[in-house]
């Protein structure tokens, strides 16, 4: 009954059905549609590079705004001044009828070749090659900065603008990027490709990898590492404990060499200790799968000689690390169980971006605490740096007069973290300051950072900087 | 109430047809009469109606009326009013004088006589509830000029708020225990949320309430998990009431209501958009015979709120983010004798928006939306073959999506483009199907039963969420009440589980008894088992990257609860119009195998994960008195909450100064008068909220100690004028949040919110006024 009495009502309830359905779908009719997605953008990081006479090799950048959706093929067209293809230079990929070919790969930030000089060639200096964008292919746009000039000396960069390759990872980008102004120049290397530095002084001195979270070495009271077995590890903690204990166990933030975890090495072979050493990892709180290593290091032939094994293995390895005068540290990566390039020649760049081991206060007391996105000066090659707030002078209206009125600090961490915000309102750089650095040749530039995270139109990993030259050197 | 105003005047349109039947017997005599309320005086507009034959009147403005020609002999004499009780009076009229009748109306108190639901086994007077049921009625719901149910809460004892300001959510907690623990029903149907916190409180339709059940303490025999702190159920009006017999109208009865609400947020506003409040809810209903349907639309716009700092003046992102509501919903049912049954759907789209700050580098702005859509299909049916058997299904299906979107915005050009990073790009999906199936029987005058089953289906995918889990439950419940003596009632429960994914607790037992001390006292004894499932999140969720290396946990166990409380409810009904309740609370609850956060060595060193490792505790009692005289209206209430510090057990840091429960205080009161000449209602809300105080650990003089961390306590207090300028026509006018409160001074690191990293904690938006219009047809 009660069936039929709801189907005598059904023509009301149909009408109100009806009206309903229509709200209904009208909501999802005024659902706003999605913005398009920008453009993404191809360009040469800057419009001149220096490929200077002690060189013989150059790599050249194209960057994309942002990582390619899908692969491709850049074409550029190859333009000699005073220079011939497979006369005095080659590239990897190779010209093609005056054209080079290159494709990149989905989700590539960057687009990357080789130049190289033929070997035995002398130049003037005043060569050029231009290279110019012909082709970006589909669902990508030319940039700006469409053509490179790389002439066959040193320049001194008037200015331009700098995507830094930090690579994947995000705030734990895999790459500790150094960046060179005056030449347009960065170099990106992989954090995890090296483990220990000996200095190339007078000193003795090795560092530990100050790019990797939680890399931390403390001495145990042995001298062969044959008889250090894992008995020898109970009780150490080589991982952050947000304690202040954890400074004695990484080395001086500051870059002073008298205060590194590893002892000066001493002439006296039985005075160098054994080191346990976690070799850190990309970014804190990973898996830990890296196997702790026990290292010592003692002289050899006016170097050094590093000694190392897993903590369990019996016999252990060695690499002789001889002083040389061009860098500041030989690097040694355990994995690879030799020398590794990690650091650019004394002189020829200004400052590293990257992860760094660091410190932050807490309780009134310091504590370890790694960074991502720290910039720390070339301070042993003189550079140096000056905060200026927009407030008291204009990033486009400082000129050569201002500098006298800064104030420059010659510390390693004089930038340090103090360009960006990660926490609170207002996540991103700080637009309200900028920074001039005095190069090692005594150029100063000024310089911003536009952007460096999602917050502030920027992605992580790849921060955006702007520079120009305010005044050259003499 | 609209209901029943709804109602009344459609009788007050029949009126003319039903008056115009004739009289025929010759000797008639008249019958008079008067209708006062409780404090004698007359009450307008009563519905007097006469059996035989059927004849009605309405008294006029001193409360009289009058049958002219009337038969002698035994009468029965209806009397109906919104607000009042209804009465049946039998009268015998002899033939000669009668002296005028007097009649008494009582009116319907906010508390006593409420009709609740919850736990119970059919609707039944809050006095028969043998849990303690805290009901906001209607009434007071409207009194507080909310707009949404979270406003309604505020001033409501024992519960607090926790606002997520990066994600423009709140939380709330209730007895000292946060939202994972609280149950939200609606209808008695659990609501779908995203995470732990009852964000879905936030996404109903105030407009479309009834009332609003909480009962403390888990009922997890009726209602199954995460109840521990208790269940607050939402009870949307309904067409129960069958419209009385009267003319025929070939279209059924329409009724249409219009609410209109602007609001300033502190001292931000702009008319109808943008800055400030604005609220508006178009309801419409209909009923013809047995069949009804109600159809609403609803929009709450919130500008937002730049924050109590001056320096935040003229930037583009505000500390409480703006939000944009819709909600629609409609119903269709029918009520018959022994059937009745609806379905209804109900559709919400909510824009939170957090703009960021230009970035004056590059002349760029990103901005986030978190565009949440939800929706619920929702199925009642009951059928009570005979008065002794009562059969109800309940079925629900509902549909959670929330997306991220980001953009990036040319503050020069105005041009908006998305940032296709995926990352910047989420979109969370839960679904979840509901069923419960449950008889009620009488035995006997002493004894009934009730069985059930209950069946729940739950999806859900996401950033941070491994895979695409689901989760299915299966329960079986039975609840007696055994009745040994008429003032004595006992009611063991049992419920039986099997989950799918995580160790349900196979058993969990209820003991529940209310002795009528004397006619003005009750004692209420509870014991219950509660359990609070795995969230999916702590199940599978997945977040590793610089900052975080966090992995769910498949393995983890329920959270139980003992749960014991104690409650004594006096009241009293003075014959002069004035009633008076109280009752005093305690309760004591244990929890065992909470899940907490901590280092997992199997999954490498510093990886998160999820563990059943802490216990805790929670206690108090609370004191509540409520005052109706006349025209005056007044709740005052206290409650003292302990929460457990974990640290006191530790031995690390066990010492005399550390105690056991960590207290806060809080009292609150809800006054309202109203004057019957002008037609002028003033209302006032307050609330003070304790100093919350908890142990943290913190490195203090180089060593790691527990500190006693606060979060400042604060007075709140609304306060509102209303006035009904005809019958259908109501306007108002308040303020709220007079005290002036934005945010509290806070000491502690985490502030209980996951993006809060300690400083002020966000409470309030400052002292707000607003200003309101309510009409209703007819």
């Amino acid at each position: 009954m009660i069936m039929q009495s709801l189907a005598f009502r059904f023509k009301s309830v149909q009408l109100f059905g009806v009206l309903l359905s229509a709200v209904i779908i009208g909501f999802s009719a005024c659902k706003k549609d999605d913005p398009p997605v920008a453009a993404n953008q191809i360009q040469f990081e800057a419009n001149k590079v220096g490929f200077s006479g002690d060189e013989s090799t150059l790599e050249v950048h194209l960057e994309l705004s942002r990582a390619a959706a899908a692969a491709g093929v850049l074409e550029l067209q190859v333009n000699g001044h005073g220079v011939t293809y497979a006369e005095q230079y080659t590239t990897s990929p190779e010209v093609e009828n005056g054209k080079i070919q290159l494709p990149f790969e989905q989700g590539a930030q960057e687009v990357a070749f080789t130049l190289k000089k033929t070997e035995g060639v002398t130049l003037d200096g005043d060569e050029s090659i231009e290279f110019i964008v012909t082709s970006v292919g589909s669902g990508f746009v030319l940039g700006p900065t469409d053509s490179l000039s790389v002439v066959f000396s040193a320049i001194v960069s008037e200015g331009s603008t700098m995507k830094i390759n930090g690579g994947a990872g995000g705030s734990a980008a895999e790459n500790v990027v150094f960046v060179d102004l005056s030449g347009n120049k960065q170099t990106a290397v992989k954090r995890m490709n090296w483990d220990l530095g000996f200095f190339n002084g007078d000193d003795f001195r090795v560092i530990l990898n100050n790019t990797l979270p939680e890399a931390m070495a403390v001495a145990i009271d042995k001298t062969d590492l044959t008889k250090v077995s894992a008995s020898d590890t109970a009780g150490i903690v080589l991982t952050s404990t947000y304690t202040s204990g954890d400074l004695a166990k990484v080395d001086d933030f500051s870059g002073d060499l008298s205060k590194t975890v590893i002892r000066s090495i001493s002439a006296d072979e039985a005075a160098n200790k054994v080191y346990i050493l976690n070799r850190g990892e990309a970014a804190a709180h990973t898996d830990g799968k890296r196997d702790w290593m026990k290292i010592r290091i003692i002289q050899k032939d006016g170097g050094y000689q590093l000694q190392y094994a897993k903590i369990s293995d019996a016999t252990f390895k060695t690499v002789d690390i001889a002083k040389e005068q061009a860098h500041h540290f030989s690097y040694v990566s355990l994995d690879e169980g030799k020398k590794v390039a990690v650091m650019p020649e004394k002189n020829k760049w200004d400052f590293q971006w990257g992860v760094g081991s660091y410190f932050t206060g807490s309780g009134g007391s310091n504590i370890y605490y790694p960074f991502s996105d720290l910039v720390f000066i070339n301070h042993r090659d003189g550079v140096e740096a000056a905060e200026v707030l927009t407030s008291s002078v204009k990033y486009d209206a400082i000129d050569a007069e201002d500098l006298n009125s800064l104030t420059f600090s010659g510390e390693r961490d004089a930038i340090g973290a103090n360009w960006r915000a990660t926490t609170g309102k207002s996540i991103g750089v700080f637009t309200d300051r900028f920074y001039v650095i005095k190069d090692p040749a005594g150029n100063y530039y000024k310089l911003r950072f536009n952007n460096f995270t999602s917050e502030d139109g920027g992605t992580r990993g790849y921060p955006n900087i702007e520079y120009a030259l305010i005044k050259a050197a003499k | 109430m609209g209901r029943c105003l709804f109602i009344l005047g459609i009788l007050w349109m029949l009126m003319p047809f039903v008056s115009s039947f004739g009289q025929t017997a010759d000797s008639v005599i008249a019958l008079e009469g008067v209708v006062r309320d409780s404090l004698c005086h007359g009450i307008e507009g009563v519905e007097v109606r006469l059996q035989t034959p059927s004849v009605k009147v309405y008294t006029d403005k001193d409360g009289k009326f009058a049958f002219k020609r009337v038969n002698p002999g035994k009468h029965k004499l209806y009397l109906s009013k919104e607000g009042y009780k209804d009465l049946k009076k039998s009268v015998e009229l002899r033939i000669g004088n009668n002296s005028p009748l007097s009649i008494t109306l009582l009116k319907f108190s906010s508390e006593l006589d409420q009709v609740v639901v919850t736990g119970m086994y059919e609707p039944a007077g809050l006095q028969k509830s043998i849990y303690r049921v805290r009901v906001i009625d209607r009434a007071s719901i409207e009194r507080r000029h909310a707009t949404d149910i979270l406003d309604v809460l505020r001033t409501i004892s024992g519960i607090r708020m926790t606002t997520d300001q990066t994600l423009g959510e709140t939380d709330i907690s209730l007895l000292g225990m946060g939202g994972e623990n609280i149950k939200v029903l609606l209808d008695g149907v659990p609501l779908l949320d995203r995470g732990a916190t009852r964000n879905s409180l936030s996404q109903i339709d105030l407009h479309s309430i009834q009332r609003i059940e909480i009962v403390e303490g888990p009922l997890s025999v009726m209602y199954g998990a995460d109840a521990l702190a208790g269940v607050i159920n939402i009870i949307t009006k309904t067409e129960t009431k069958m419209v009385s017999a009267g003319k025929r109208n070939s279209l059924g009865h329409i009724g249409i209501g219009l609410n209109l609400q602007e609001q300033t947020v502190g001292k931000e506003y702009k008319l109808l958009d943008k800055e400030g409040q604005h609220n508006g809810n178009l309801s419409l209903r209909w009923q013809k015979g047995k069949v009804f349907a109600d159809a609403s639309l609803t929009r709450n716009n919130f500008g937002g709120w730049r924050g109590p700092a001056a320096e935040n003046e003229g930037k583009r992102g505000k500390a409480w983010l703006p939000k944009d509501q819709w909600l629609a919903g409609g119903r269709v049912g029918f009520n018959a004798k022994k059937w009745s049954g609806w379905y209804r759907y109900l559709y919400l789209q909510e824009d939170i928006w957090a703009l960021g700050e230009e970035n004056t580098n590059t002349d760029q702005a990103t901005d986030q939306e978190f565009m949440t859509d939800r929706s619920a299909h929702q199925l009642h049916l009951g059928w009570t073959p005979r008065d002794i058997w009562r059969l109800s299904l309940d079925g629900a299906y509902q549909l959670y999506s929330r997306r991220t979107r980001t953009t990036i915005v040319n503050t020069e050009t105005g041009v908006r483009n998305l940032v296709p990073d995926p990352g910047l790009q989420e979109v969370s999906d839960f679904n979840s199907g509901f069923a419960r199936v449950s008889g009620h029987h009488k035995f006997s005058s002493t004894l009934e039963g009730l069985l059930g089953i209950e069946l729940t289906h739950e999806t859900g995918s996401g950033p941070r969420i491994e895979g695409s889990p689901s989760i299915d439950n299966y329960s079986l419940f039975l609840s007696g009440e055994y009745k040994p003596a008429p003032w004595a009632a006992l009611r063991p429960g049992v419920r039986f589980s099997k989950n799918s994914i995580y160790d349900a607790p196979p058993v969990i037992p209820a003991f529940n008894a209310k002795f009528n001390l004397d006619h003005a006292l009750s004692l209420r004894l509870s014991y219950a088992r509660g359990f609070r499932a795995p969230a999916l999140r702590e199940l599978y969720f997945w977040f590793f990257d610089a900052n975080h290396s966090i992995k769910g946990n498949e393995n983890l166990k329920a959270e139980f609860s003992h749960s014991f409380s104690v409650s004594l409810a006096w009241q009293h009904l003075v014959e002069q119009g004035v009633q008076v309740s109280a009752d005093l609370n305690a309760f004591y609850n244990q929890f065992h195998n909470r899940i907490e956060m901590a280092l997992d060595p199997s999954l490498g060193t510093n990886v998160y994960s999820y563990i059943n490792l802490a216990k805790y505790k929670t206690t108090g009692l609370s004191l509540n008195g409520h005052l109706q005289k006349g025209r005056f209206l007044g709740s005052i209430g206290f409650s003292y909450v302990g929460k457990y510090n974990a640290y006191h057990d530790q031995a690390t840091y066990r010492s005399d100064r550390l105690p056991l429960f960590v207290w806060s205080p809080e009292v609150n009161a809800d006054l309202s008068y109203l004057f019957s000449k002008p037609q002028l209602e003033l209302s006032l809300q307050y609330k003070f909220t304790g100093t919350l105080s908890r142990y943290e650990i913190d490195e203090i003089d180089g060593k790691e100690q527990p500190f006693l961390a606060q979060t400042g306590a604060f007075h709140w207090l609304d306060f509102s004028v209303s006035k009904r300028l005809i019958k259908s026509l109501a306007i108002t006018a308040g303020v709220k949040n007079i005290f002036d409160v934005t945010d509290l001074d806070n000491t502690s690191m985490g502030g209980g919110e996951a993006h809060s990293s300690g400083g002020p904690l966000p409470m309030g938006y400052g002292r707000s006024y607003f200003a309101g219009i309510s009409w209703r047809w007819p």
